[in-house]
C-alpha cells in the first residue's frame, strides 16, 4: 500500500484554480523531486498534501487513512515538513527546538528527548551549536537544524519545500548532503527544488509539474535526458539556457556580463571556455550588434552532452548579417577568432547570429 | 551602580531649581500699605471663579490677575510679582496668622463693598429645608454665633480639637461634599481629621438629624457636579450663593456672611523672609509640610491609594486587554469591529474625560467607592493600551514559525502558546513597562472624583501649609522614585527572561 496517495486533489484560490485534478501514489522509501516553472503549483501541492492549504476538492490517504481537518494534527506528526524559510522557533535555542515536539505532543520525557534529539544533531553536524539561538546560526545551519526538527518527531514521510531557496550558493551544498545522507537511509521524501543536480542524481521519481498538475513523471533519466512532452523539453532546455534582452543602446551590460558568468559557473564550464564565451558575448552585444541595430535578445545555451555551447543574438530589421557592417574590424576579427562556427540566419524580419563554440 | 548615580542625578536636578527659589527676592513691590485704599490700581491676585476679580478692577481700579492655588498666589505676593492677593476675609485673617508667614499683615475690605452670602447645597429641598429649619435654631440658641466668634471672627486655634458630636445614626447615613483644601472652612489638620466651620455645621446637622455622616472630599470646583449628579445629599465649604450655580443645586439660607481682604507684604519685609538657605529651606519644608500634624501619613496614605488604583487597574487591564486584542484578531468581522471601536473611543478620549463619564454617567448612580470607580476607568484605558500593544507584538512573530509548529502536529492552540505567546510577550514586554508607568502618572488626576491620592494628598497639604514649592517638589520626587523602580523591575524581569532562552 502506497505511504501517501493523492487522488484528484483540487486547490482554488477564489476563482484562480492552482491545481486541479492531480493524484499521484508515493511508496515507502521513494525520494521525489518536484520541478517546473514557479507559479505552477509545486508548492501549494505538498501544502495541500499536509492541509497547511487544505485542498478544495479531492483526497489524500495517509498510510490508507484518508486525511481531515479533523485528524490532521496526529497525521502530521509522522509526515514532517521542511521550510524555504526555516521557521526555527526564534525564542528556543537548537535543542529546544528540537525536543518541543516530542515532549509537547508525544509525551516524551525531556530527558529522553534531549537524548535523541543530541543524537540528531551529531548526525547534521551541529551538537557544537546545541544551545545557540537561531539568530546565532548561518542559513545552511538554521535548515540543517530544521531537519533535525522534522526528524525528532521519526516521521514517515518529509516534505520539502523548496529548503535551499533563500540559501546563499555557498550553504546550497552542506544542506543537500544532509538530504542525500537522509535519501541513502530510506526516508520517504518529497521534495520541491530548483536544484536540478539533486533532482537528476538522488531521486527515485521526477515530477515535471506544468498546467495545474503534474504534467509528465518518470525516473529522472527519462525526464532530463529524453523528455516525452513538450513543455518538459523547453523547461529542460531552458533551466541550461541564459537569456537576456538588450533593449536600448544604453543597456546595463554588466548586468549581462555577470548574468554570463553565473552561467559557466553554475554549469562548470572550463575557465578558457568560460572566457572566450564572455569575450564573444561582449563584442558581439556591445559592439557589433547594438550599434547598428539597437535592441536585440541574447540566448546563450549549454549542452552537456555534446559538450558545446552555443551563443544566439536575435535583432529586427532587414537581413543582414552584423558582422559585414560593423565598423569595428578588431571586434568582428575577436569573435571570428574565438568561436568554431559562426552562422547567420533570417526569417520573418528577424536576423539571428549563431556562434558555437 | 551607574543607575543608581543616574537616579541621583536626576532627583538633583529636579531639586536644583528649588535653591533659586528661596533667594531670588526682589524688593520692588513692598505695599507698605495702611488700608485696602492703598491697593487702588496695584496688581492683585485673585482666586479663579470668584467675585474678586471683578472687585479689584472695578472697585479698586487694578489688575487681576487669576489663580486656582492659594499657596501659588501667596508665593507671588512673597516674591513681589504682585502687590497683594484678594481672597475671603476670614481666610486672609488665617493666612496672616500662619507661621512662616509674619512679614505678611491684612487689609478688610468695606462691607459696602462686598459682603457675600455662603450657602450648603443640595439638589434635594427637602434636605435644605431641614437645613434651614437646624440652622435657624443654631441661630436662635446662640450656637452659630460663637461657632462663628471660634473659627472665623478671631484667629483660629487650627490645632485645637473639633468639638465632640455625637451622631446616633439611627435614621440612616449623610454623604456630605466638601473640599478640605479651604482655611478656616473645611480643611485637613492633625490625624487627617475634617475640620473648620462648614466641617461642624454639618456635623452638628447630622446629629440634629440623628444620621451619621460621612465627607467626600475633592476639588473645590468639583464639589458643585458632585452634589448635582446625586453622588452626595448636601454639599458644605466656602461657597458663595451665585445665580449661576443656583441653577445647578439649591442653597440653604445663608451660613455666613463674608467680606474679602488683601494680604500683603509688611514694608522691607521681602529680603528679610527669603534669605534662607537652602538646608534651612529642607528642614523647615519637612517640619511644616510632613512632620506637623502627622503629615507624612497623608503623603503615605495618598501613595498607598495611588499604588493600589495602579496596579489593581494594570492587572485588571491586562486581563481586558488580553480579551479586546482576541477580539482585533479574531476571525469575525463583526467582533473584530467592535473590538476596534473600543480601542478607538478609549483612545481618543482624555483619560480625566474617561474617568468623569465612569464616575458621573455610568457609575452615576451606584454605591462603588471612589477608588473602585477609577480602578473601572483605568482598567478601561489599560485595556486599549495593551490590546494594542499585545496585538503588534503578535502580528511581530513570523507566520512561517507557526506554519512549522503547526507542521509538526501542534494544534492551533498548542501552537499559540507555545510559539507566539512567548514571543509576543517578549516583544510586548517594553511597551507594557512604559504604559504602566503611564498608568501610575495618569492616576493623578483622580482629584477630580474626590479619591485622596499622592498628588491630591499634596495638594491638601500646599492648601493648608500654604508652601508653595515644598509639597510639589516632594511629590514629584516619591512619583519619580515609584516610577524609577517599577522601571527597574520590569527591566529585571525582561532581563530574567531573555537570560533563560540564552
Amino acid at each position: 500500500m502506497s505511504i501517501l496517495s493523492v487522488k484528484n486533489l483540487e486547490k482554488r484560490f477564489g476563482d484562480n484554480v492552482i491545481l486541479k485534478n492531480v493524484s499521484a501514489d508515493i511508496e515507502k522509501g521513494e525520494v521525489i523531486s518536484i520541478i517546473g516553472p514557479s507559479g505552477t503549483g509545486k508548492s501549494t501541492f505538498l501544502r495541500a498534501m499536509n492541509f497547511l492549504d487544505p485542498p478544495t476538492d479531492g483526497e489524500v490517504f495517509f498510510d490508507g487513512r484518508l486525511i481531515t481537518k479533523k485528524n490532521v494534527d496526529a497525521v502530521r506528526r509522522r509526515m514532517g515538513m521542511v521550510f524555504q524559510n526555516f521557521g526555527l522557533f526564534s525564542h528556543m535555542n537548537v535543542m529546544d527546538n528540537l525536543s518541543a515536539g516530542p515532549v509537547k505532543l508525544l509525551g516524551v520525557s525531556k530527558s529522553e528527548a534531549e537524548e535523541k534529539s543530541a543524537e540528531l544533531l551529531r548526525t547534521v553536524g551541529l551538537y557544537e551549536r546545541a544551545r545557540f539561538m537561531p539568530r546565532q546560526l548561518s542559513g545552511g545551519q538554521k535548515q540543517r537544524v530544521a531537519i533535525a526538527r522534522c526528524l525528532a518527531m521519526s516521521p514517515e514521510v518529509i516534505l520539502f519545500d523548496e529548503p535551499t531557496s533563500a540559501l546563499d550558493p555557498t550553504m546550497v551544498s552542506e544542506v543537500m548532503a544532509v538530504m542525500r545522507n537522509l535519501a541513502k537511509s530510506g526516508m520517504t521524501m518529497l521534495v520541491v527544488t530548483h536544484e536540478m543536480d539533486f533532482a537528476r542524481d538522488v531521486s527515485s521519481r521526477v515530477f515535471y509539474m506544468d498546467e495545474g498538475g503534474i504534467y509528465e513523471q518518470g525516473n529522472p533519466e527519462i525526464i532530463f535526458n529524453n523528455p516525452q512532452r513538450q513543455k518538459t523539453q523547453a523547461f529542460i532546455y531552458n533551466i541550461r539556457s541564459y537569456n537576456y534582452e538588450v533593449e536600448s543602446r544604453d543597456f546595463d551590460y554588466a548586468e549581462m556580463l555577470s548574468g554570463v558568468e553565473n552561467f559557466c559557473f553554475r554549469h562548470a564550464i572550463g575557465k578558457r571556455d568560460a572566457n572566450r564565451l564572455q569575450l564573444i558575448t561582449e563584442e558581439l552585444i556591445i559592439n557589433i550588434v547594438t550599434p547598428q541595430y539597437g535592441a536585440c535578445s541574447l540566448a546563450v545555451h549549454f549542452s552537456e552532452k555534446q559538450e558545446t555551447c552555443n551563443i544566439s543574438v536575435s535583432y529586427k530589421g532587414e537581413s543582414g548579417n552584423a558582422l559585414d557592417g560593423a565598423a569595428d574590424d578588431l571586434s568582428v576579427s575577436m569573435v571570428k577568432n574565438s568561436a568554431k562556427e559562426i552562422r547567420h540566419q533570417y526569417a520573418d524580419g528577424i536576423n539571428t547570429l549563431t556562434a558555437v563554440l | 551602580m551607574k543607575r543608581i548615580i543616574a537616579v541621583i542625578l536626576l532627583l538633583l536636578t529636579t531639586a536644583l531649581p528649588l535653591t533659586a527659589c528661596g533667594t531670588n527676592a526682589d524688593s520692588e513691590n513692598e505695599s507698605g500699605a495702611e488700608s485696602y485704599e492703598d491697593f487702588i490700581g496695584k496688581t492683585i491676585g485673585v482666586t479663579l471663579g470668584t467675585i474678586c476679580d471683578i472687585v479689584a478692577e472695578d472697585d479698586l481700579q487694578g489688575i487681576a490677575t487669576h489663580y486656582s492655588d492659594t499657596s501659588a498666589a501667596l508665593e507671588d505676593v512673597r516674591k513681589g510679582r504682585l502687590d497683594g492677593f484678594m481672597t475671603d476675609l476670614s481666610v486672609v485673617k488665617v493666612l496672616a496668622a500662619e507661621p512662616g508667614n509674619e512679614n505678611f499683615e491684612y487689609f478688610p475690605i468695606p462691607e459696602d463693598i462686598f459682603n457675600g452670602p455662603m450657602g450648603a447645597y443640595s439638589i434635594d429641598q427637602d434636605v435644605i429645608d431641614r437645613f434651614n429649619v437646624f440652622l435657624a435654631e443654631l441661630d436662635a440658641d446662640g450656637t452659630l454665633a460663637k461657632m462663628q466668634t471660634r473659627w472665623l471672627d478671631d484667629v483660629p486655634d487650627l490645632d485645637s480639637p473639633m468639638p465632640d458630636i455625637p451622631a446616633a445614626g439611627e435614621n440612616g447615613t449623610l454623604t456630605v461634599a466638601t473640599t478640605g483644601a479651604a482655611l478656616p472652612f473645611s480643611f485637613i489638620g492633625a490625624n487627617n481629621e475634617l475640620k473648620g466651620y462648614s466641617i461642624e455645621l454639618a456635623m452638628r446637622f447630622a446629629a440634629h438629624e440623628g444620621m451619621h455622616i460621612e465627607f467626600a472630599e475633592m476639588e473645590f470646583g468639583a464639589m458643585i457636579p458632585y452634589v448635582a449628579a446625586g453622588r452626595a445629599d448636601f454639599g458644605i465649604a466656602n461657597v458663595s450663593i451665585t445665580e449661576e450655580r443656583k441653577k445647578s443645586v439649591i442653597f440653604s439660607e445663608p451660613i455666613y456672611n463674608d467680606r474679602l481682604g488683601i494680604i500683603a507684604l509688611l514694608p522691607g519685609a521681602s529680603s528679610a523672609v527669603q534669605s534662607m538657605s537652602f538646608s534651612e529651606w529642607i528642614s523647615t519644608g519637612i517640619d511644616r509640610n510632613l512632620i506637623a500634624e502627622d503629615r507624612w501619613k497623608m503623603i503615605l496614605d495618598g501613595l498607598g491609594v495611588t499604588m493600589l488604583m495602579s496596579m489593581l487597574s494594570q492587572l485588571l487591564g491586562t486581563a481586558l486587554g488580553c480579551f479586546v486584542c482576541w477580539m482585533l484578531m479574531h476571525r469575525i468581522r463583526v467582533i473584530r469591529t467592535i473590538g476596534n471601536a473600543y480601542c478607538a473611543l478609549i483612545r481618543g478620549l482624555p483619560i480625566v474625560v474617561i474617568l468623569m463619564i465612569t464616575y458621573y454617567i455610568i457609575f452615576g448612580s451606584s454605591e462603588f467607592s471612589g477608588v473602585l470607580i477609577a480602578v473601572a476607568a483605568f482598567t478601561m484605558t489599560t485595556g486599549a493600551t495593551v490590546a494594542i500593544i499585545l496585538k503588534g507584538a503578535i502580528e511581530t512573530v513570523d507566520p512561517v514559525e507557526i506554519e512549522a509548529a503547526r507542521s509538526i502536529g501542534f494544534s492551533a492552540a498548542k501552537a499559540f502558546f507555545t510559539v507566539t505567546l512567548p514571543q509576543a510577550i517578549r516583544r510586548a514586554l517594553p511597551g507594557y513597562t512604559n504604559g504602566f508607568v503611564e498608568l501610575v502618572k495618569a492616576t493623578a488626576i483622580v482629584g477630580y472624583i474626590a479619591i485622596q491620592d499622592l498628588t491630591r494628598a499634596g495638594d491638601l497639604i500646599r492648601s493648608r501649609t500654604y508652601d508653595a514649592f515644598f509639597p510639589l517638589i516632594l511629590v514629584a520626587i516619591i512619583y519619580l522614585i515609584v516610577t524609577t523602580v517599577c522601571v527597574l523591575l520590569f527591566q529585571f524581569i525582561i532581563r530574567k527572561i531573555n537570560g533563560e532562552s540564552r
